[in-house]
C-alpha cells in the first residue's frame, strides 16, 4: 500500500514536472548549459570534460588530467568574462522588464531615466582627464547615480512623481547628458582618446579580470536579488495608480525600491562594460512570449533568457573574428532580426 | 463595523469644492448608492472617502477610528475597492489578477500560495465565473472584467467594498447580475457597499441609503424614499421624471421613468 501511494505521488510529481515544471527547468538550465559551452570555446579550446575537472578542481582535490595553461585561460580569462556576460545580461533584463511593468509601457528599456547616457558621459570624462580605463568605472557609476538624481528632481512636483513626468524627466536628463557626450567626444584626441572612448561606449566585456569583477558585480547581484524578490508584488505595480493603492501597496516605497535596483544595475553594468543596448528592451518580451505577463514566472525567465542571450552574444563577440565585435552592434544585428520573426509569428499577440 | 465621514469636504480648489459640509454613517449591511450627473465629482469623492485623495476638510472613520489610525495593509484589509473596468497593458490570466487581491495580506515579498488559490477559485465560483479562470483579462466582455474585479476586491476579505459606476456600460442581464451580487453581499456577508451610479432605479432596487450630488456642489444625503423625489432628480439631473410602482409577482416595485430633459417650463408642468 505504501509503495503505490508512493508510486501515485511520483507519477503525479512527474506528471507535474513534465506539465508545469518544464519551462522552468529549461529556463534554469539554459544558462548553466550554455555557459559550459562557452567556457570550451575560444582560440583556444579547452574540451567540455578539461573544463568540468578544472572547474571542479577548485573545490575538491582533483589530480590535474588538464594542462595547466588551460587552467589559466579558464580561470583567469574565460570564466570572470563568462560570469559577467550572465549577470549583466540579466540584470540588463531584469531591469528592463521591471521598468516595463512599473510603467506600464512594454516600450520602456532600462535606459529609459537617463541613467546610461550620465554612466556613458561619466565613463567618457574619466577617459579624457585621466587618459587611463582605470577611473572609468568610478566615474561612470557616479554620473550614472547623479543622472537619475537629476531626472528625479525634475519630475518631483509637490512632493510626489508621476509616473509619465519621470520618463519625459529621464529623456530630458538623457539628452542632456548626450550632448555633453558629444561634447567630450569633440574635445578629445582623435588619435588616441576619441577612438578609446568611442570603443568604449560601444559596450565590450573583454578582460574584466576578477579584480574589476569583484566591486561592480556584487551591485548587479543585490538589483536582480531585489527585483526578484518583488517579483509577484510588480504586477500590483503595473495597475493603475488608485488599484495599486486600493490593493494596500505602499505606492511610493515600492516604486523607489524598484527604481534604486534598477538604477544599480544599469550604472553598474555600463560601468562594467560600456552601454549595451537591445537586452533590457527585447528580452522581456521574448520572455513574455514563452511565459506569459505574470511577473512572477516572467522575472525569473527573464533574468535566464537575459543570461543566455547576453552570453551567446558575447562568445560570437569574442570568436567569430580575430578582432572582437563591440557588443552593442551585435546584440541589435543578431537580435533584431529574430526579435522580426518572432513578432511575425506572434503576431504581436503576446501583451 | 461603520464607515462614517464627518464634516467632509473635498475637491481640487477651496472656493470650489465638490461637496461640503458631508455626513452620514453607515452600519454593517447597508448600501448607500452615490447618484449625480456626469462630471459632478463621484469618482473623486470615493477616492477621498477611502484616502486615495485627501478630505479638505472633516476625515473618514472605518469602524470609529480615522483612516490616518491605520496602515496601507491594515486599511485594505477593511476595505475594497472596485475600479471602473479597465484593460491593463499585459494580459494576466483572470487567476493572476483575482490573486493580486491577497496583496493587501501578504507581506512585501510575499507571494500567494495554494490557500490563497482555492479561495480565489471559490470567490470566481461565487461570481459565477470559475470557468473563465484561466482566460486573459483582455479577451473577456466588459462584464466579465467587471466581474473579476469585485472577485479580486473580495479576495481581501473586506467589510467595505466600494464600486465606482460598476454597472455603468454593461448589458441589461450583467447590470442585473452586478446588482445582484451587490445585495448579496450585504445581506448575506453584512458587507456595507458603497457604489456610484447613473442609474437611480438601481439605487431604489437594492440601497437603503443614497447620496444625491448636484452639479452645484450641493447634496442630500438619507434613506432612498426621503431623498429620492421627482423634485430632487430635476434639481440634480435636469429632468422632469415619474415615478411608478409596478406590480410583478405580488411584489412592489418602485422604478422612475424619465420623461423628458427639464425646462423651466416643464418644471412647472411638473409640479401641477
Amino acid at each position: 500500500m505504501p509503495f503505490s501511494v508512493g508510486a501515485a505521488r511520483f507519477a503525479w510529481l512527474l506528471s507535474w514536472f513534465l506539465e508545469q515544471g518544464r519551462n522552468h527547468l529549461l529556463l534554469a538550465g539554459l544558462p548553466i548549459l550554455l555557459a559550459l559551452g562557452a567556457l570550451c570555446i575560444g582560440r583556444y579550446i579547452v574540451p567540455p570534460d578539461h573544463v568540468m575537472g578544472i572547474l571542479l578542481g577548485q573545490i575538491f582535490p582533483i589530480e590535474p588530467y588538464w594542462q595547466s595553461i588551460e587552467e589559466t585561460v579558464l580561470m583567469q580569462i574565460r570564466l570572470p568574462r563568462v560570469i559577467l556576460a550572465l549577470s549583466i545580461g540579466a540584470g540588463l533584463s531584469v531591469s528592463g522588464a521591471a521598468f516595463q511593468g512599473m510603467f506600464g509601457n512594454p516600450l520602456v528599456s532600462p535606459h529609459i531615466l537617463g541613467v546610461s547616457s550620465g554612466a556613458g558621459f561619466g565613463a567618457a570624462l574619466s577617459i579624457l582627464t585621466f587618459r587611463h580605463l582605470a577611473f572609468v568605472p568610478m566615474g561612470a557609476l557616479c554620473f550614472g547615480v547623479i543622472a537619475i538624481v537629476i531626472a528625479l528632481w525634475i519630475s518631483r512636483h509637490r512632493g510626489c512623481s508621476s509616473l509619465f513626468m519621470l520618463i519625459l524627466a529621464g529623456v530630458i536628463t538623457g539628452a542632456m547628458f548626450e550632448a555633453l557626450l558629444s561634447l567630450i567626444k569633440y574635445l578629445a584626441d582623435p588619435d588616441d582618446t576619441l577612438p578609446t572612448i568611442v570603443y568604449w561606449l560601444m559596450g565590450s566585456l573583454a578582460s574584466p579580470g576578477w579584480h574589476k569583477l569583484i566591486w561592480g558585480l556584487p551591485l548587479i547581484l543585490i538589483g536582480i536579488a531585489v527585483l526578484y524578490a518583488l517579483r509577484w508584488r510588480l504586477n500590483v505595480l503595473s495597475l493603475s495608480d488608485v488599484e495599486a493603492h486600493a490593493l494596500g501597496v505602499n505606492l511610493k516605497r515600492m516604486r523607489w525600491t524598484v527604481i534604486f535596483a534598477a538604477t544599480l544595475i544599469t550604472a553598474a553594468s555600463v560601468s562594467l562594460a560600456g552601454i549595451i543596448g537591445w537586452v533590457g528592451l527585447v528580452i522581456p518580451h521574448v520572455a513574455r512570449m514563452i511565459i506569459g505577463s505574470n511577473h512572477q514566472v516572467l522575472i525569473p525567465a527573464t533574468i535566464s533568457l537575459g543570461a543566455g542571450y547576453l552570453l551567446v552574444i558575447d562568445t560570437i563577440a569574442r570568436t567569430s573574428t580575430a578582432a572582437e565585435i563591440p557588443l552593442s552592434i551585435l546584440t541589435a544585428v543578431i537580435g533584431a532580426p529574430f526579435f522580426a520573426w518572432l513578432l511575425k509569428r506572434s503576431k504581436g499577440g503576446w501583451t | 463595523m461603520t464607515l462614517e465621514i464627518k464634516s467632509g469636504q473635498c475637491g481640487y480648489s477651496l472656493e470650489n469644492p465638490i461637496i461640503f459640509d458631508l455626513n452620514f454613517r453607515l452600519e454593517t449591511g447597508e448600501v448607500m448608492a452615490v447618484l449625480g450627473p456626469n462630471g459632478c465629482g463621484k469618482t473623486t469623492l470615493l477616492n477621498t472617502i477611502v484616502g486615495i485623495n485627501s478630505w479638505q476638510l472633516g476625515q473618514t472613520l472605518v469602524h470609529g477610528r480615522p483612516l490616518s489610525d491605520y496602515g496601507p495593509r491594515e486599511l485594505w484589509q477593511q476595505l475594497g475597492y472596485v475600479p471602473q473596468a479597465r484593460t491593463n497593458v499585459f494580459a494576466y490570466t483572470v487567476m493572476d489578477m483575482v490573486l493580486l487581491g491577497r496583496s493587501a495580506h501578504l507581506g512585501t515579498f510575499g507571494r500567494p500560495g495554494r490557500v490563497d488559490r482555492v479561495s480565489a477559485r471559490r470567490v470566481l465560483e461565487r461570481l459565477e465565473i470559475g470557468h473563465l479562470e484561466n482566460r486573459l483579462c483582455n479577451a473577456i466582455s466588459g462584464g466579465e472584467l467587471q466581474l473579476v474585479f469585485i472577485a479580486r476586491a473580495l479576495l481581501a476579505e473586506p467589510k467595505v467594498l466600494f464600486l465606482d459606476e460598476p454597472e455603468s456600460h454593461l448589458d441589461f442581464k450583467k447590470q442585473l447580475i452586478i446588482l445582484g451580487i451587490i445585495e448579496r453581499l450585504a445581506r448575506e456577508d453584512g458587507m456595507i457597499c458603497m457604489l456610484n451610479t447613473h442609474f437611480p432605479n438601481h439605487a431604489l432596487r437594492i440601497a437603503h441609503k443614497v447620496l444625491l450630488m448636484a452639479p452645484s456642489g450641493g447634496h442630500q444625503v438619507g434613506l432612498v424614499h426621503d431623498i429620492l423625489t421627482e423634485q430632487a432628480v430635476r434639481e440634480c439631473f435636469e429632468v422632469d421624471t415619474v415615478f411608478s410602482d409596478i406590480a410583478v409577482n405580488n411584489q412592489i416595485h418602485r422604478a422612475l421613468f424619465p420623461v423628458s430633459v427639464a425646462t423651466p417650463k416643464s418644471a412647472a408642468g411638473a409640479a401641477r
